[in-house]
């Protein structure tokens, strides 16, 4: 086709070069290890970036239907390898690298997509403690969102009818793993909160590789469960596999188990608290009532003793005056020799005008009594005339 | 059941509280015994409810169909 002849156009030569390149059999699968630098995303979804080392660069692109396939975010700068095909943009006259394989080095795809979100998730304060809903003590619904095959649910709803046997459980079948798997999960999310209230939802899959677990780590299912307004329990995998949604979740259940402990109280502890409450009020209130009938006792007998102190408050008065009775009585003056003096009606003689001469009066001594006649009447025991 | 159970709990852990109360009066004691008597009665009633729902959910284009889904008690049969 080249001969020096012949003038050619830009395109055959272009046309020609292009041909070489892509039918040259080690650069239409290689891989390629460089630093990523001038990146950028079009509105299409493709990826255009520069891949270089210490003396070279070469263009590269990776389109849309591969891009989309890598589960973390590719940065300026960042050290990767990549697996593509040389060829010739002929538009642009440029020689490029078309990538389909993209992967971070020295790290995992998925550990650095896992720390990545982490990262950016905690900077956004999504795993902050503020954001954590209460777990309530005793739900009466339980909304499971996981697969409805396998051993996972079983597990759970043994776990929750041995503890709680009354607890209603309402399962959304959802895919736990696979490309549909977190859309499913947001939709299942989103069905609790929006149509079907319960108390609790529990999100759960049982164990297996981080790529299995993938589901748990993307964006959407972190915002779906950050969203709910039902507080979520996130039991995924083993006890030391740590998902993102275990992270954003109001509580993490190490496995689908646990969670099942977690999420309803043992009816057999319950019956205990309110045995022991139960105890505990009867003996408060026999106190109470013990307590009230001794001071009703308490009151009795100061009633009584109050009673026996006025009686006997009134006895020493009544004594008293008794004393003083005694002292006035008439027979102690006529003890001293004084004498009493009564007509025949027995009126007592104060004055020497209350008798008549001849007639006749007592007079009472201590001891005896004198009959005797007035004779004579005097004025005055100080006076003359007597 | 008029409140729920973590109410009715509640109430009963309050009640016994009341009774630390050294002002209480008799009468008040018997009314808060005789209204805790009530609670625990109908917290075990609660307690010894039957068995709640197992169900599965889907939502469709007519809405949420429920149906029950006994088999998920049982143990799984193949490995």
């Amino acid at each position: 086709m080249l001969n020096s002849q012949k003038v050619l156009s830009v395109s055959q030569l272009t046309e020609y070069l292009k041909n070489m390149l892509e039918t040259d059999i080690r650069l239409s699968n290689l891989w390629l290890r460089g630093e990523i630098s001038n990146l950028t995303v079009s509105n299409s979804g493709h990826m255009y970036l520069t891949l270089k080392d210490h003396d070279s660069i070469i263009k590269s692109v990776m389109f849309r239907s591969n891009y989309s396939l890598i589960p973390f975010k590719i940065n300026k700068g960042m050290e990767v390898i990549a697996r593509g095909r040389v060829s010739l943009y002929a538009p642009g006259g440029t020689y490029q690298f078309y990538i389909q394989e993209l992967l971070p080095q020295g790290i995992g795809a998925f550990e650095l997509a896992f720390q990545q979100l982490k990262d950016a998730l905690a900077a956004e304060g999504l795993f902050r403690k503020e954001h954590k809903k209460p777990i309530p003590q005793f739900p009466q619904s339980i909304g499971v969102i996981t697969s409805p095959k396998g051993a996972v649910i079983r597990d759970f709803v043994k776990v929750v009818r041995r503890r709680f046997p009354q607890v209603n459980i309402f399962l959304v079948p959802t895919a736990v793993q696979g490309t549909e798997a977190p859309a499913q999960i947001c939709n299942s999310i989103n069905l609790f909160n929006n149509k079907f209230p319960v108390d609790v939802i529990v999100l759960m899959r049982g164990g297996g590789s981080l790529e299995e677990l993938w589901t748990f780590n993307t964006e959407v299912v972190a915002r779906a469960i950050h969203n709910s307004h039902i507080p979520i329990i996130s039991a995924v995998g083993h006890e030391t596999d740590v998902t993102i949604s275990d992270m954003v979740a109001d509580l993490r259940a190490s496995t689908p188990s646990v969670a099942g402990e977690i999420v309803v109280p043992s009816i057999e502890e319950l019956k205990d608290v309110i045995k022991k409450l139960e105890k505990q009020m009867y003996y408060q209130g026999q106190s109470l009532i013990k307590f009230n009938s001794s001071k009703l006792e308490n009151i009795k007998k100061d009633l009584l003793s109050a009673i026996n102190s006025v009686f006997e408050r009134k006895e020493r008065n009544l004594a008293i005056l008794a004393d003083k009775l005694h002292d006035l009585s008439p027979l102690q003056i006529l003890k001293r020799g004084y004498c009493l003096c009564m007509d025949e009606k027995n009126n007592t003689i104060i004055n020497v005008n209350q008798v008549k001469i001849g007639s006749r009066v007592k007079v009472i001594l201590k001891k005896g009594i004198l009959n005797c006649r007035v004779e004579n009447k005097g004025e005055d025991l100080n006076g003359q005339k007597f | 059941m008029g409140k729920s159970f973590e109410e009715n709990l509640q109430r009963l852990e309050n009640i016994v509280d009341c009774f630390s109360n050294d002002q209480l009066s008799l009468q008040e004691g018997l009314s808060l015994m005789e209204e805790g008597i009530r609670l625990i009665k109908e917290c075990n009633l609660f307690l010894d409810k039957g068995k709640g729902k197992l169900k599965m959910l889907l939502e469709g284009e007519n809405g949420i169909a429920v149906w029950d889904a006994k088999e998920l008690e049982g143990e799984i049969d193949e490995i």
